[in-house]
């Protein structure tokens, strides 16, 4: 008899005895199907661990940022050369020479006002409050998604979460609203009585990962609709009238048009990206593009201004005083330095939006003393107006903060009696003389490209292997450079070692019930089939012929055994996914989202992949136990002596 | 060349339970011209069964020899003993002994499929032995929609599958009807005409009457022949 003859005979008497064979069938079914589910879910739960916890933390811990606190004021003189305030190309070099260090880059906050977005939420406007060219190899840090520049395809932008948040204004039917800073000197007060409100907008990271939005650059500020005079109590705000608008459009577009075409300076560079990750936690402040889609928006933005300039020569009295824009002093190319103060006021204020704006404007008051200092040394006396952006090299007043909203580039403008009003023209480049001080003139080369050294205050590092992280931190602390490791890659890389060995283990144990329950089934089945075994060995069935008709007839038992377990432990999952996602999202959320950022957010989808790879290997294993086990019980029914076998009939 | 299908010299089997020996067949020599059949006759636990079984190859000999068309089956192994027993010899049980899972004709295919004859030949075959059983119509019912007299004959067509020299049948009638049993006999003659040598176990004298050979037992030992 050959072994399909053996196997058609056992699928018969499978068939004959429908009801007795399920409970053969059913138990060993039911047990795989908890291995199924058991071990793609385990599976899962490592893959999910991995791609949504450890591999973001592997791939974080790869790269770290060290970043100069420029919050730290600096003696006002400082602060008027942008050198000592950020790394430079020394540090670098410095850093680039740590071992395991793979690579080390400046990171950089493009100079560009205005960059904003209102496809990212419906229709509500967000702006990017400081936006940096990212080197791909970096991108682990932020995203798992391809990080790489392809023309004709939408831009990978990883954004940061602290810039979705909106302004609106709020004047509660009045056209003034008066804001008392001295009464009880409560912030939070003064803060709820102004009529420009900010909120934060809730996002689902799952919903903006590979959203497709348009982000405009530069363009001109919208025009405040309001305007905010100093009181000897605080502020007032007095709305404009819509005569009042329309006028200083008017003179604005005056203004631009003597040395510019109106309407191409005052169009945006619009550009389409996609979403690739989000930048999350307090200590966050940029978003990043990829470094050569960076490197070509800077030359465009510049060049755009460029072609826009009508011809006409602008004297310096009306590039000292009327329009500002980039000052590149042959070394840097930056804002200038009232901007810079404002940009990292910014970035404080939007890392710490939540909570922190007690701390910040403390730092502001203390900021505010020095330049009140400044400006009783300043011949110019009180009579200024401060906007970001301004040119020349004078000091500002900065307000105490009400909300982010007052920061924002369009709106905050502290208007004083008699103020001459200036322009921000974007992509204008002013050349700064650097050791006499004062603007010489426009930049007028369209060469301004990479090479150009912006500030910075970032570095970011990659080292060669994540393995080398506490060597690498320990080196850069040791060079100078202060680095405090929060990571908790260590204990992660245990961790996940340590579920891999509980799944093993686990499988293991299922692995020796299914076998025994296999065996103990098996020679059921033999002591049952005695009479059976008798009548074949009478009617010329060798020792052989028995042994292979047992263990064919096992192996079908288990392979009919697996495929309905296959089928439940299927359902089984379906049916699971959901309160999988949720609770190991709770179980993220409870015990690890409070320590560490997490760059992805679990899906159902990542519960409802069914463990190929172990199911396959279990049902070969389980059938090699099958067909090893089934020998015992198979040599049994070969020594059933046919002259017993069929006397007891 | 020995003119016998069946030879005897002096065989004896003994049983060993515990420390005792039970001598079930005791030193019988007999022989069994080719072509001609026998039916051994006997009270109960006179030793007609374990006789069958030596003569069959289920069982060995403690003593003595069983020749079968000249071959000494007593030294044999398991292998050449299952083709023996699969090609030389054909087994009808009392109690049919047909697998309740498989068709009529699936019973009687399951001898030629462990000699290793294709299934579609042996398929053909099963049906042409049920046609000369006269079950054609009953090929593709279960034995359990079977008369007992109809399972019978579909274990007979089942022990002719490899076109054996002997057919042993050991009480075929004894749970029969009459009619049934008839039938049966019937079909033995035709099988035995056929030049297969018939060895009938039996206790009833309407089926051992048509034998020239008897064979009687007692206690183990041939009474006369």
């Amino acid at each position: 008899m050959n072994i399909f003859q053996a196997q058609s005979l056992g699928l018969k008497k499978i068939r004959f005895n429908k009801g007795k064979s399920l409970f053969v069938i059913l138990p060993v079914a039911i047990l795989f199907a908890i291995i199924v589910i058991a071990s793609s879910e385990a599976q899962n739960i490592i893959n999910v661990a991995h791609n949504n916890i450890f591999s973001p933390i592997q791939g974080q811990n790869e790269v770290l940022e060290i970043t100069k606190n420029t919050m730290q004021m600096p003696g006002l003189q400082d602060l008027s050369d942008s050198e000592s305030t950020g790394f430079t190309e020394d540090d670098i070099k410095n850093i680039s020479a740590i071992e395991n260090v793979e690579k080390a880059s400046l990171i950089s906050q493009l100079p560009i006002s205005r960059i904003k977005t209102s496809s990212l939420f419906d229709n509500k406007k967000v702006t990017i409050s400081a936006l940096a060219g990212l080197d791909p190899e970096y991108a682990k840090l932020y995203t798992d998604k391809s990080f790489e520049y392809l023309e004709g395809q939408p831009i990978p932008i990883v954004l940061n979460a602290n810039d979705f948040y909106e302004i609106y204004e709020d004047w509660q039917g009045q056209t003034e609203i008066a804001i008392n800073f001295t009464r009880g000197g409560a912030n939070s007060e003064a803060s709820s009585q102004s009529p420009i409100k900010n909120r934060a907008i809730s996002y689902s990271r799952d919903e903006l990962i590979g959203k497709i939005i348009t982000i405009e650059f530069g363009g001109l500020a919208d025009l405040p609709t309001y305007t905010q005079e100093p009181s000897s109590t605080g502020f007032t705000f007095k709305l404009k009238s819509a005569e009042t608008l329309v006028a200083e459009e008017e003179s604005r577009k005056t203004a631009i048009s003597k040395y510019w075409e109106y309407d191409k300076i005052s169009k945006p560079l619009s550009y389409e990206f996609v979403v690739v990750g989000i930048s999350e936690g307090s200590d966050k402040t940029m978003a990043y593009v990829p470094s050569s889609f960076a490197n070509s928006l800077m030359t465009t933005y510049v060049s755009n201004e460029m072609t826009a300039r009508n011809g006409t020569t602008m004297p310096s009295e009306e590039y000292n005083a009327t329009y500002t824009g980039l000052v590149y002093d042959g070394v840097t190319l930056g804002s200038d330095s009232a901007s810079q103060i404002f940009a990292g006021i910014r970035n404080q204020v939007t890392g710490q939006v939540r909570n922190q704006f007690a701390e910040v404007n403390r730092q502001i008051d203390s900021q505010n003393r020095q330049i009140s200092r400044a400006n009783s040394q300043n011949a110019q006396g009180g009579q200024f107006q401060a906007a970001p952006g301004q040119g020349g090299m004078q000091p500002i007043r900065i307000q105490r903060i009400s909300g982010i909203g007052n920061l924002d580039p369009g709106a905050i403008s502290i208007t004083f009696p008699g103020a001459a009003t200036s322009y921000e023209i974007p992509g204008l480049v002013f050349q700064k003389d650097r050791t006499a001080g004062g603007l010489t003139g426009e930049y007028r080369d369209f060469n301004l490209e990479e090479e150009i050294p912006l500030t910075s205050n970032k570095v970011i590092v990659k080292m060669s292997s994540v393995t080398a992280r506490e060597q690498v931190v320990s080196a850069l602390n040791d060079t100078g450079y202060t680095y405090q490791d929060f990571s908790m890659y260590k204990e992660f890389s245990t961790l996940e070692s340590y579920l891999h060995l509980v799944l093993n283990i686990a499988s293991g144990i299922f692995m020796v019930i299914t076998a025994l329950f296999v065996l103990i089934n098996m020679a059921k089945f033999v002591s049952e089939s005695k009479k059976e075994i008798g009548i074949f060995r009478a009617i010329g069935a060798s020792k052989m012929d028995i042994r292979v008709i047992f263990i064919l007839q096992s192996l079908l038992y288990i392979a009919l055994s697996l495929v309905l377990g296959g089928i439940l432990g299927g359902i089984g999952i379906l049916a699971l996914s959901n309160i999988m996602v949720s609770s190991s999202q709770m179980f993220i959320t409870n015990t690890l989202g409070s320590s560490i950022t997490l760059a992805q957010t679990i899906s159902a989808a990542q519960f409802l992949s069914l463990n190929l790879q172990m199911v396959t290997m279990y049902s070969a294993a389980l059938l090699a136990v099958t067909l090893f086990i089934s020998l015992i019980p198979a040599e049994q029914a070969a020594k059933v002596s046919p002259v017993e076998a069929i006397r007891n009939s | 060349m020995s003119n016998y299908i069946l030879e005897l010299q002096k065989v004896s089997k003994d049983y060993k339970n515990g420390g005792h020996t039970t001598t079930a067949v005791k030193d019988i020599t007999y022989h069994l011209p080719a072509g001609e059949s026998l039916a051994v006759i006997g009270p109960s636990g006179s030793g007609k069964s374990t006789l069958l079984n030596l003569i069959g190859g289920l069982d060995v000999p403690t003593r003595g020899k069983v020749i079968i068309n000249e071959q000494d089956i007593s030294k044999l192994n398991d292998k050449a003993l299952s083709q023996f027993r699969n090609k030389t010899i054909g087994f009808v049980f009392q109690f049919f002994n047909l697998q309740d899972y498989l068709h009529a004709y699936e019973n009687v295919m399951i001898p030629m499929l462990f000699s290793g004859i294709s299934h579609v030949q042996a398929k053909e075959k099963a049906h042409e032995l049920l046609k000369s059983v006269g079950l054609e119509k009953r090929a593709n019912y279960y034995p359990k929609q079977l008369s007992g007299g109809e399972m019978q004959r579909v274990a007979i067509a089942r022990s002719l599958a490899n076109d054996p020299k002997i057919l042993l049948a050991d009480e075929p009638t004894a749970n029969l009807d009459k009619k049934s049993a008839e039938m049966i006999l019937e079909t033995f003659d035709t099988i035995s005409k056929r030049g297969v040598s018939l060895i009938v176990i039996t206790h009833d004298n309407n089926v051992s009457k048509n034998f020239k050979n008897i064979l009687h037992i007692s206690n183990g030992e041939l009474v006369k022949e």
